[in-house]
């Protein structure tokens, strides 16, 4: 274990990775965090302020400068951003200047941490600058990556809050990365652990959401070093509901523990939006453009496994955006241009997607209504390229009809894989009545095209529906009392089937029925995530557990006059 | 070879029940059993009426019937004996093609004996049922095509028909064939009710006249066989096919072609008809007659509904391959053209045989339609219906694009890159050994490479271990493939003509086999036989995993596609 937590930390990046972690740790072995990592402002050297009573009982004040792997030449003294200037300005402006008043006269202890070790090359250079300083007051400290990986299996992976049969599942996790879905098995019994026992003890919940956010970590830092970013993009999914579901029942307090869970959900949001943008933007962006590239790099000879793979990455691409277009609307301070060109890069990107890969014009099973739902919500907050969405979902149209009249590869309501892969099994009518017992698709698909006001389109659907799928329970799904608390954690089936829907009345009708169930519909508002303003977690939790997306997200944004794009309390921001 | 047993050990073997035990048809001593059997010493006809015979395997009834059949016509026993045996040994025999031998031996004792041959005609001519049944044998055997005629011309049913089968049979004089077509010409059927089988055998009769006679007896059988048709059009289809089939002769009359038209309406559902429609159709193509061969399969499968498919056509088909290039590419264009499904399906299953990817196909310029857009529509059905024999569909597309330029060939050009050349790596290759033979196929040059632009542009991307299925899934995937050839195995093994002929051994191990073969002398020695591995594998096209839904639109597209006004 601890050679798994050694990697790990050597492999961690100094900014955005090692200061990520080490506030956490700190805080679980006592420490108060008075000064945490910021980018953009000057630190004067100190990358994180802390203060704790020591073990002989006296207050001492500890300022740690990070430095990522092994500390070289080149990391001693080779640039304004090396070790030694660092130092100094700690010694010559930090510590005169900036110290809390509180703490002003207490011992200091300059920690230098290393992911890695001290090249012997440095060490003399080191121990000379460390003694040359240390007076009575001020100290040096040196904590390598050994030293940290020990404080992390004697703070928060000790053996009383991580026990040994988590470990070994912790570390199967790791070891599997390669195996994505062996891999993930073994982190969602962690996950689940770890959760199960929060849920029950609030005292130990942030402790139980900080080992959560560290084994992440530690998954993505070993699935970056393998080059397989799944179990870790998958993990970062379990890793937000589980925590999600603890914070909830924090909303609306004031506590610390309130404050500090808010603070592990920001790091694990940005966590998961870290590893999906690093998916995204090294896997799959470069390669959008290239006609079938994406659909041919899917390393089998089947086409279901290239249509599920492929739509699996449009809904990722979409949460990309999503998840940037949300940070931008928030008050926090960050390039907001950045983030605007980022969420339309992806935007841009998904539509390549689809021109150059056709099996994303018509999906294999139910269950990927969900990723055209989340691309088209990221469609919709670009008012110029949106009506490209109505060509996409005509085609749509026009691929189920044509494969419901010939029987060929129509969706199927089973998501079981040994279904897909036999699909058809027969060309009978029977055989197409089973697997089209029910559609959420369907009705997501006419409702777009209703709220498009594609007029045309709506009718070759409905006139597809009249003709082939009269026996399909067209249907939405909506929250109900039950969905926050099993939404994030199931634990048992929640929400309600919006049924009885029909398109023989017309586009306007059918979408004025769906508005009207919605708007007497209260569960949606009582979810967590919408009272909170953090309604990625439930786009988040729909795509994890293969639910449809309540229509209540993208339904406000066809306004009456038939102009898409957001209206008042919609998610998502105003278009171009 | 055993020493020929003594009349003693004959008898006794008879006496004993085994003889049909040791018949052997390489036994030299066949006049001593018919001698033995003369004097009454034993029965050889017993050993039919006890149902012995009947009684044995395939392999041994044959070989003991044959034995018989040698012996029939020197055995002394009345003609209802030697009739009733000869019908059982028949019967036994069912639909082997051998069934009928002992009907030969039966024509041969009435050869030498004719005055039982008589009795029996006249029997026959009275209604007795034996006689009737084997009239025709007897008439053979005297040769007597006048008595012959009689029959057929005042008697009805059975007698009638066993009368002109000999009718056919009997070698004449032109005078003799003149009077039979007389007789043919006035026949009438109507008294037959709706028994069709006197007006097919008439015309049969007449069809092998015709095929006997001289040129000016010919032209007469030709004006007979032509009133038959006429007077009962609707049911000598059957007869027309067999006549085609048994005379050769007929596809020279300027009947043919009527001919023709009545043998498409044939029974497809009935699988003797097809066969013999198979062997006419192979023979038109070797007398150099394709067309007409063509003409007439591609009648009987658009005619039949879509219960008939080329695979019902075997021997056309092979004999077909075997034109001169030119002939079956004009061949292959024709019948793309003709817009009919079954042809152009046909036309798919004839390419691929023997050769997986498809066989080439040479088009001259001037085979190709003249208007631009008829020529888009052949390479469009070229292309729907060859997809999956791709090498033919692409000499197809490259013949054209070779016949054209400009703007033409551009979009023709383009159709061939889409989707022979991103599909198939088979395809590319065919067209490249084009190109290095001969400069005037360097017009594929530039279509070549802008399909190896858009595959080489795949290698660029490097593997993204995300997009893999799961082990679960994969685990699936196998077990799918498992069972498939499985299925494969299976099927091709009970299509196997080797499988039915010799018993199957299994091998579990090793990569030979020994077996210890017993000789003659009673000695044994070992028999190794080394065995090899052999694979079939053909490509299938990229677009069924990259996009099968389009795929599947587009060539359904491309075959239906109607021809341009």
């Amino acid at each position: 274990m601890k050679l798994l937590l050694r990697e790990y930390v050597a492999a961690l990046k100094e900014r955005g990775e090692l200061d990520a972690i080490l506030p956490d740790l700190l805080s679980e072995l006592g420490y108060n965090v008075f000064s945490f990592p910021k980018r953009g402002t000057a630190q004067r050297g100190v990358d994180i302020g802390a203060e704790r009573a020591d073990e002989d009982g006296i207050r001492k004040v500890y300022l740690f400068t990070l430095k990522q792997g092994d500390l070289t030449r080149q990391d001693w003294d080779g640039s304004p951003q090396a070790v030694r200037p660092s130092l100094n300005e700690i010694l010559d402006t930090y510590i005169p200047n900036r110290l809390p008043p509180h703490l002003r006269g207490l011992p200091i202890m300059i920690c230098l941490v290393f992911g890695g070790n001290v090249r012997e090359q440095v060490r003399e250079q080191l121990t000379s600058f460390t003694t040359k300083h240390s007076t009575d007051r001020i100290s040096f400290v040196e904590w390598n990556g050994d030293y940290l990986s020990g404080l992390l299996l004697t703070g928060l992976l000790r053996e009383e809050l991580l026990p040994a049969s988590m470990r070994s599942v912790f570390q199967k996790a790791v070891a599997l990365v390669d195996e994505p879905h062996a891999s993930i098995v073994h982190f969602r019994q962690l996950a689940t652990a770890l959760h199960e026992a929060a849920n029950a003890d609030a005292k130990v919940r942030v402790r139980s959401a900080r080992q959560l956010n560290i084994c992440l970590w530690v998954l993505y830092v070993w699935a970056r070093e393998a080059g397989n970013l799944e179990a870790a993009f998958l993990g970062s999914e379990i890793v937000v509901l589980a925590i999600w579901d603890l914070m909830r029942l924090h909303i609306g307090a004031q506590d610390k523990t309130a404050e500090d869970m808010s603070r592990v959900v920001s790091e694990v949001i940005s966590l998961h939006i870290t590893i999906l943008g690093s998916l995204v933007d090294e896997k799959i962006m470069p390669h959008v453009a290239i006609r079938h590239g994406l659909t041919s790099a899917v390393p089998s000879h089947r086409a279901i496994d290239k249509n599920l793979a492929l739509f699996d990455m449009l809904g990722r691409i979409a949460l990309a955006g999503i998840w940037l277009d949300w940070l931008r609307q928030r008050d926090i301070d960050i390039d907001k241009d950045a983030l605007y060109q980022a969420s339309r890069a992806y935007l841009r990107g998904g539509v390549a997607l689809i021109e150059n890969n056709p099996v994303l014009l018509l999906p294999a099973t139910d269950h990927q209504a969900t990723d055209i739902a989340l691309f088209l919500m990221l469609w919709l907050t670009s008012a110029t390229a949106i009506a490209g969405s109505q060509a996409w979902l005509v085609m749509i149209v026009e691929r189920l009809e044509y494969t419901l009249h010939t029987h060929g590869q129509y969706p199927c309501t089973t998501s079981d894989y040994r279904d897909l892969a036999e699909h058809p099994r027969h060309r009978s009518d029977a055989y197409l009545e089973e697997m089209t017992s029910a559609s959420t698709l369907v009705p997501l698909v006419a409702a777009w095209l209703a709220g498009l006001k594609d007029q045309q389109g709506f009718d070759q659907l409905a006139k597809v529906v009249r003709e082939k799928l009269q026996h399909c329970t067209l249907q939405f799904w909506l929250p109900d009392s039950d969905t926050d608390a099993n939404l994030f954690h199931p634990r048992k089936q929640h929400g309600r089937a919006l049924c009885g829907l029909s398109l023989d009345e017309g586009a306007n009708a059918f979408l004025d029925m769906v508005k009207a169930a919605c708007h007497e519909d209260h569960g949606f508002n009582g979810l967590s995530a919408m009272q909170t303003g953090y309604w990625p977690i439930l786009l988040l939790a729909c795509r994890h557990h293969r639910l449809p997306l309540p229509p209540h997200l993208w339904l406000p944004a066809f306004r009456e006059r038939g102009e898409p794009g957001p209206s008042e309390g919609s998610p998502s921001e105003q278009p171009e | 070879m055993d020493p020929e047993p003594a009349d003693a050990q004959w008898i006794a073997w008879f006496d004993s029940g085994q003889l049909t035990a040791h018949l052997k048809f390489d036994d030299s001593d066949v006049a001593g059993l018919a001698r033995l059997h003369n004097e009454g010493r034993l029965d050889l006809l017993s050993l039919v009426d006890t149902g012995q015979v009947q009684a044995l395997d395939d392999m041994r009834f044959f070989e003991v019937a044959g034995v018989l059949e040698r012996l029939l016509p020197d055995l002394e026993a009345s003609a209802e004996r030697l009739m009733t045996v000869v019908a059982a040994l028949v019967q036994r025999g069912g639909a082997d093609l051998a069934s009928n031998t002992p009907n030969t031996a039966l024509r041969a004792w009435f050869a030498r004996r004719p005055a039982e041959a008589r009795r029996v005609i006249a029997q026959a001519a009275q209604g007795h049922e034996s006689s009737t049944h084997h009239l025709t044998f007897a008439l053979e055997a005297l040769e007597d095509a006048a008595q012959a005629r009689v029959l057929t011309a005042t008697r009805t049913g059975a007698c009638r028909i066993g009368a002109l089968t000999a009718l056919s049979r009997i070698v004449d004089s032109p005078d003799g064939y003149r009077a039979s077509l007389e007789v043919l010409a006035e026949l009438d059927c109507a008294a037959e009710g709706a028994d069709l089988a006197v007006e097919q055998q008439a015309f049969i009769t007449a069809a092998s006249i015709h095929a006997r006679a001289t040129p000016a007896v010919a032209a007469t059988a030709v004006a007979t066989l032509e009133a038959l048709l006429r007077r009962y059009p609707q049911s000598l289809a059957a007869a027309v096919v067999y006549a085609l089939w048994s005379q050769p002769t007929l596809l020279d009359t300027p009947l043919f072609p009527h001919l023709l038209e009545v043998a498409a309406t044939a029974d497809a559902s009935h699988a003797g008809v097809v066969r013999q429609l198979d062997e006419v159709a192979r023979r038109l193509v070797a007398a150099g007659r394709a067309k007409d061969a063509a003409d007439l399969v591609g009648t009987m499968i658009v005619g039949s509904g879509g219960t008939l498919s080329g695979r019902a056509f075997k021997s056309f088909m092979h004999a077909t391959l075997a034109v001169p290039p030119n002939e079956l590419g004009q061949l292959a264009i024709n019948w793309l053209l003709s817009e009919d499904a079954a042809l152009c399906e046909m036309l798919h299953e004839m390419l691929g045989q023997g050769e997986l990817e498809g066989r080439p196909l040479a088009i001259d310029a001037d085979a190709f339609p003249q208007s631009y857009e008829e020529l888009m529509f052949l390479c469009g059905k070229a292309a729907g219906w060859l997809m999956f024999v791709p090498v033919s569909a692409t000499s197809v597309l490259c013949a054209a694009v070779r016949a054209t330029d400009g703007t033409q060939r551009e979009e023709i050009g383009q159709l061939l890159t889409d989707l022979l050349f991103d599909n198939y790596h088979c395809a590319s290759e065919y067209a490249q050994t084009l190109v290095d033979a001969e400069p005037p196929w360097a017009c594929l040059q530039p279509f070549l490479e802008t399909s190896r632009a858009y595959l080489d542009r795949w290698k660029e991307i490097p593997a993204i271990p995300e997009l893999a299925p799961s082990d679960e899934h994969r685990r699936v995937q196998h077990l799918k493939r498992t069972d498939e050839m499985r299925e494969v195995h299976k099927s091709a093994h009970e299509q196997s003509l080797f499988a039915s002929l010799f018993k199957r051994a299994v091998i579990l191990h090793g990569s030979g086999m020994a077996m210890m073969l017993r000789d003659a002398d009673g000695s044994s020695r070992r028999m190794d036989t080394p065995m090899g591995s052999f694979s079939v594998s053909k490509e299938i096209p990229r677009q069924l995993a990259i996009d099968p839904i389009g795929f599947d639109l587009t060539l359904r597209t491309l075959r239906v596609g109607k021809r341009p006004a």
